[in-house]
């Protein structure tokens, strides 16, 4: 157990002092004003040989790390690797696309293409996790999630239609999707 | 015609402080010392008004209130007994140098016995910003030093009550010194009960959620306590101080701090302007000599505070010094003194004035300067060798 002795700096704030099994001693003011100043003495026990201050946002970042318990980096690189191998795609429901007026189980998409839908957004509102038997309307746009590849596939599969018209929904929500 | 010239006055003083301000946190310099130099300057083109003189005892007031709400009695009763030692060691040293020196200069004892707490008092506002700004919170001696302020504060708050009762009660006299003793510390044990005893009401009804009522609340509270020392002939300044320190001892701390100290930072500035304003500097030849022999007198006795002080606390040599050094700064205690007595005795104002506002400069500056290069002259004066430590 690490000795920590404790004093009251009236109208600055508080003082910790531990030694180290180096023979050093480290001493942390907290400061009313949440600034932590951290001074290392080494061999003077009264002018320290370093200074440093740091906010309270800052020391809470610094805390967390000495503690071991900063796993913000892990979970960043989750999300990287899950944009890597992941795509979703926003996707507009035009007049005379494939999906108008037919539910997602009729297109039968997720085996068609191996997308799932997991949204249709429709004037402002918000379906989750839309049922087979839900309609796609005109108006409406659907989020899709899967693999690159999957995502590609279902692209094709909504393009169809637009080989005989020359309008480009994909394109505009591809670019969406890159922001 | 006449409210409008008053109104541009203050907001141009304002201003006036905002541009020095600006130079002095440009030169790492405190603010007091510029503020009565900006009050001595304006005192050439504008004389003092009602309303200055209600902004400055308004800032008095909040100065002192402020002053005691940073205190938290709790933490320090922990190490009382060396507080107690080295703030008797310090006022043992320090109190009676202006005394004698006042009484030295031919004045009566009552002005001599402001003057007293004049030199006595180190300024804990410029010391805890060197302090800060210096880096020195984690040095062995700050402690101590810190110690040593706040019994400074609380000493000087009662020794004022004391001196302010004296002149009401008799004229000038000392016979009644027990009585305005009894006053003071009676006033001070009934504030200081209510904070413990009636803490559970005192909490329900500071608990007010609007920021308007809560800063309204808190205004007349801080007024009334002092207009109550007042009233019982004490200082209305140390009333101010001690409803500091029981609201101190509140949930409401952190948040009256942040609301009063706006209302602080101006009605301050106003009071050290004010001083300044107020302040003959046609006096300053005849004083001058005076206050250099003050200055020259009161170095060596905080110094000495310091070593003897620095000593309970298990320091070597050299920390020792720096304390010393630590302790030399004057400020904004003692101008509220040179106030108060201003207002009570009245007839030697100016010199009091005079001598308080050269003496203060001085040791405001030379203070900190000597404060800032503590670490070389206490090296070059003990040596490298540390022989004891003590964090």
């Amino acid at each position: 157990m690490v000795e920590v002795r404790e004093t009251e700096l009236p109208a600055i704030g508080k003082k910790f002092t531990i030694e180290t099994g180096a023979g050093e001693t480290v001493v942390i003011v907290v400061r009313l004003t949440g600034e932590r100043e951290v001074y290392r003495f080494t061999e003077d026990k009264d002018i320290p040989v370093s200074e440093t201050t740091f906010t309270e946002e800052e020391a809470r970042t610094i805390g967390s790390i000495l503690v071991g318990s900063y796993f913000l980096p892990v979970q960043e690189t989750a999300v990287q690797l899950l944009m890597k191998e992941m795509a979703m795609e926003w996707v507009k429901v035009e007049a005379g696309s494939i999906l108008d007026n037919k539910t997602i189980g009729e297109l039968a998409i997720r085996r068609r293409t191996g997308v799932s839908v997991i949204s249709i957004l429709r004037k402002g509102k918000v379906i989750p996790n839309p049922l087979p038997k839900h309609k796609m309307r005109e108006g409406d746009t659907i989020i899709v999630v899967g693999t690159n590849e999957q995502v590609k596939a279902f692209l094709t599969l909504v393009e169809k239609p637009i080989e005989k018209t020359p309008r480009k929904p994909a394109t505009e929500s591809a670019e969406k999707s890159e922001d | 015609m006449e409210v409008n010239t008053l109104i541009f006055e203050i907001g141009i003083t304002c201003f006036i402080l905002f541009l020095s301000g600006l130079l002095a946190t440009k030169l790492r310099l405190t603010l007091i010392p510029l503020y009565i130099f900006t009050g001595l300057f304006l005192g050439r083109f504008v004389q003092k008004t009602v309303v200055t003189d209600f902004l400055s005892e308004v800032g008095i007031i909040l100065l002192l209130f402020i002053i005691g709400l940073e205190y938290s009695l709790g933490g320090l009763l922990r190490n009382k007994h060396r507080l107690l030692t080295v703030g008797l060691y310090d006022l043992a040293f320090n109190l009676p140098v202006g005394l004698i020196a006042g009484l030295a200069i031919g004045w009566d004892i009552m002005t001599s016995l402001f003057l007293s707490g004049i030199v006595y008092i180190s300024s804990s506002a410029i010391i805890c910003k060197n302090i800060i700004e210096l880096k020195r919170s984690a040095y062995p001696e700050t402690e101590c030093l810190l110690g040593i302020l706040v019994f400074e504060d609380i000493f000087i708050a009662i020794y004022l009550a004391v001196l302010s009762g004296m002149i009401t009660v008799g004229k000038l006299e000392v016979t009644p010194l027990s009585l305005a003793i009894l006053k003071a510390l009676g006033f001070c044990a009934v504030l200081m009960l209510i904070g413990k005893l009636l803490k559970k009401y005192l909490e329900e009804l500071l608990d007010v959620k609007s920021t308007e009522l809560f800063v309204l609340l808190m205004f007349s509270i801080i007024i009334l306590t002092a207009s109550a020392a007042r009233f019982l002939g004490l200082s209305d300044a140390t009333g101010a101080f001690f409803a500091g320190m029981v609201i101190a001892e509140t949930r409401q701390k952190a948040k009256t701090l942040e609301l009063i100290a706006p209302l602080q930072y101006i009605t301050v500035a106003i009071f050290f302007v004010s001083f300044g304003i107020i302040t003959d500097y046609s006096a300053f030849g005849e004083v001058f000599w005076w206050a250099l022999l003050l200055v020259g007198v009161s170095i060596p006795f905080k110094l000495l505070t310091g070593i003897f002080a620095g000593r309970v606390y298990g320091l070597n040599r050299r920390a020792q010094i720096r304390l010393g050094l630590g302790l030399l700064p004057r400020g904004e205690f003692s101008i509220v003194i040179a106030a108060v007595a201003t207002t009570f005795t009245g007839g030697f104002g100016h010199h009091i004035q005079a001598l308080t506002v050269l003496y203060v400069l001085i040791l405001a500056i030379l203070g900190s300067i000597l404060m800032r290069f503590s670490d070389v002259l206490a090296t070059a004066v003990a040596g490298k060798k540390v022989t004891k430590v003590s964090q």
